[in-house]
């Protein structure tokens, strides 16, 4: 009976740890979504010799998202936008916004966005939809961790079956701060940003991974920072990104 | 978008400090090549740092909301720029313009080391075929052309380079700057003033085709940098005949083929220069100042066959370039149509 009590408390612990293991795997379900293409927009606007906005768009846009609506610091948010596919509804100028004076596009192809953290947001989220997204986001050629707040729309079956999950944020950049000082300040140093994805369930991962490419339309990639201007959003003073 | 700050300081002042260096160099030390390089080379990086400490100084006074107090006429003071930042990103470079003023730092050591002592000249060959080499490949490293592993997902079909045609790009860069370089400082032993100072105003001739071609190629950065170019060449040259040194910008061929040539390389690379203007660019320049095939018959009239040579070739990328940028300006003279919408909110 001396001898058996070592045993029943490895045992015990054994057991224990085992359970807390299962546990902790059930307790985390978090859903793996790969960012749908064509029901995402990003859309940014800038100010032109302080007399109008001008806006745009980033039409080749990829990336892949896990969320988990019991435990959003789960979450990560992974985006890719081809800096080539700029669209500002004129050739010459996308012509121009591409070339070294501006993204520089063959040198710096992609921006990139790589979450870190994701936290309910402390202030306006009366419904508790809204998030603070902190990541690292990379343009031309340079990378600064910024907060992003992001709104969850939704969640839901789509027409044809398939599980989706949307988000929406709008806030400002300073292109400045990423090496794009030409032109200021004519052409506005502050870029009010819009983008609002949607993302198509691929997998359920396990917490603390990094969102995997799926077989779908979108890989793994991540999420954007990149700019856009939200429907009615336009350069404010205050920067939005912080 | 060319104003009168950025002929003010992409222009007037590079062209000032290449007088001004040459002239002392000159008088403190009588060697050409010296004064040549050394004059070249400060009023570029005097050039590329004023245009780029107005830009980051403009945006540290946005930031600051100081811009409208600064007034409007903030980008004529250096006050306002920020030189401490423009000199930072020379030695932090992020785009590849931003490699220019260490290139040519960099592109004054081989032919100035290639003159000292008994291994001087294999030591010059062996850095200038290092920093040729080196050009390129730091270029094009982590563009599109040679990116960056960016992890699974980033699937976007970017045209990269295999690395066949890595190699090909990067050793006929290479190869390239190596024979012009090469074929520049052959013409070193023609001393004659009458001839180096035709050869100097050929080469800014030169230099500001390449500024006319650039611009038309969607990029004004890369334009104004060729308009620094060719301020310091002009000033150079201007010193060289107002003090009657006997030396040309051949004396100067490390750092004119590696700016001239970087920044057709990335005009092509990372603007809409094509390969074949800047090749023609780079022939039009060799021909400005470096060495000229010609038959004996026509050696007594060099500065004529070299003038009308270069202004031939010059003229195949130059004129289309400059039909295509005075078709952009728009033409005040003729009147507007009636806004339709004048009376709309009566």
């Amino acid at each position: 009976m001396h001898r058996a009590c070592p045993n029943i408390r490895r045992t015990a612990i054994c057991c224990t740890s085992i359970v807390l293991a299962l546990a902790s795997t059930i307790g985390v379900r978090a859903d793996q979504y790969a960012i749908e293409p064509s029901h995402t927009s990003i859309i940014f606007g800038i100010s032109h010799l302080g007399y109008s906005y001008t806006y745009g768009r980033f039409n080749d846009v990829k990336g892949a998202f896990i969320w988990d609506n019991a435990n959003p610091a789960a979450g990560n948010f992974q985006v890719g936008i081809s800096v080539a596919s700029i669209d500002s509804n004129d050739e010459k100028r996308d012509q121009h916004l591409r070339a070294a004076d501006f993204f520089n596009a063959n040198q710096f192809p992609l921006i990139t966005f790589q979450s870190t953290s994701v936290r309910p947001s402390t202030v306006d989220n009366a419904n508790g939809n809204m998030f603070d997204v902190t990541g690292n986001f990379t343009m031309h050629g340079v990378t600064k961790q910024v907060t992003l707040p992001m709104k969850k729309l939704g969640e839901g079956q789509g027409p044809y079956g398939k599980y989706r999950c949307g988000f929406f944020c709008q806030t400002t950049i300073k292109r400045s701060e990423f090496g794009m000082t030409n032109m200021v300040p004519n052409i506005g140093d502050e870029v009010a940003v819009t983008i609002s994805f949607e993302g198509v369930r691929q997998a359920t991962a396990g917490s603390g991974n990094a969102p995997s490419a799926g077989s779908g339309s979108a890989a793994k990639p991540a999420g954007s920072a990149s700019a856009p201007v939200g429907p009615a959003g336009a350069p404010s003073g205050s920067s939005g990104a912080r | 978008m060319l104003g009168g700050p950025d002929i003010i300081w992409g222009g007037v002042v590079p062209g000032l400090i290449a007088v001004t260096a040459l002239a002392v160099v000159w008088k403190l030390t009588s060697r050409a090549a010296s004064a040549w390089r050394t004059a070249l080379v400060l009023g570029y990086l005097s050039g590329h740092w004023a245009l780029s400490a107005r830009d980051l100084g403009a945006t540290a006074l946005m930031r600051a909301g100081q811009l409208e107090q600064a007034g409007a006429d903030w980008a004529y003071n250096p006050r306002n720029f920020d030189f401490q930042a423009a000199v930072a990103k020379s030695y932090q470079p992020a785009e590849a313009q931003d490699w220019l003023p260490a290139l040519a730092l960099l592109a004054m050591v081989p032919d100035a080391i290639a003159c000292v002592g008994r291994f001087g000249p294999l030591t010059g060959w062996i850095l200038r075929g290092a920093l040729c080499a080196f050009l390129p490949w730091r270029l094009v490293y982590g563009s599109k052309y040679w990116p960056l592993s960016l992890g699974p997902g980033f699937d976007f079909d970017m045209g990269g380079w295999t690395n066949g045609e890595a190699a090909c790009w990067i050793g006929g860069i290479t190869a390239t700057l190596l024979i012009a370089w090469q074929l520049t400082r052959l013409e070193e032993r023609d001393d004659r003033p009458t001839r180096t100072w035709i050869r100097s105003a050929v080469a800014s001739i030169v230099a500001f085709g390449s500024v006319i071609v650039l611009v038309a190629s969607g990029s004004l950065v890369y334009g104004q940098l060729a308009g620094v170019l060719t301020a310091a060449l002009a000033g150079c040259g201007l010193a060289s005949y107002l003090f009657a040194v006997q030396r040309g910008p051949d004396a100067a061929a490390g750092p004119i083929v590696v700016t001239f040539g970087t920044l057709l390389a990335v005009g092509h690379l990372y603007a809409e220069l094509s390969l074949t203007d800047a090749a023609l660019l780079v022939a039009s320049m060799v021909a400005a100042i470096g060495w000229l095939p010609l038959p004996k018959k026509l050696a007594e009239r060099q500065n004529w066959c070299r003038t009308g040579a270069c202004l031939l070739i010059l003229a195949i990328p130059t004129l289309p370039a400059g039909r295509t940028l005075a078709s952009q300006v728009p033409d005040t003279s003729v009147e507007q149509a009636p806004n339709p919408y004048e009376n709309f909110s009566r």
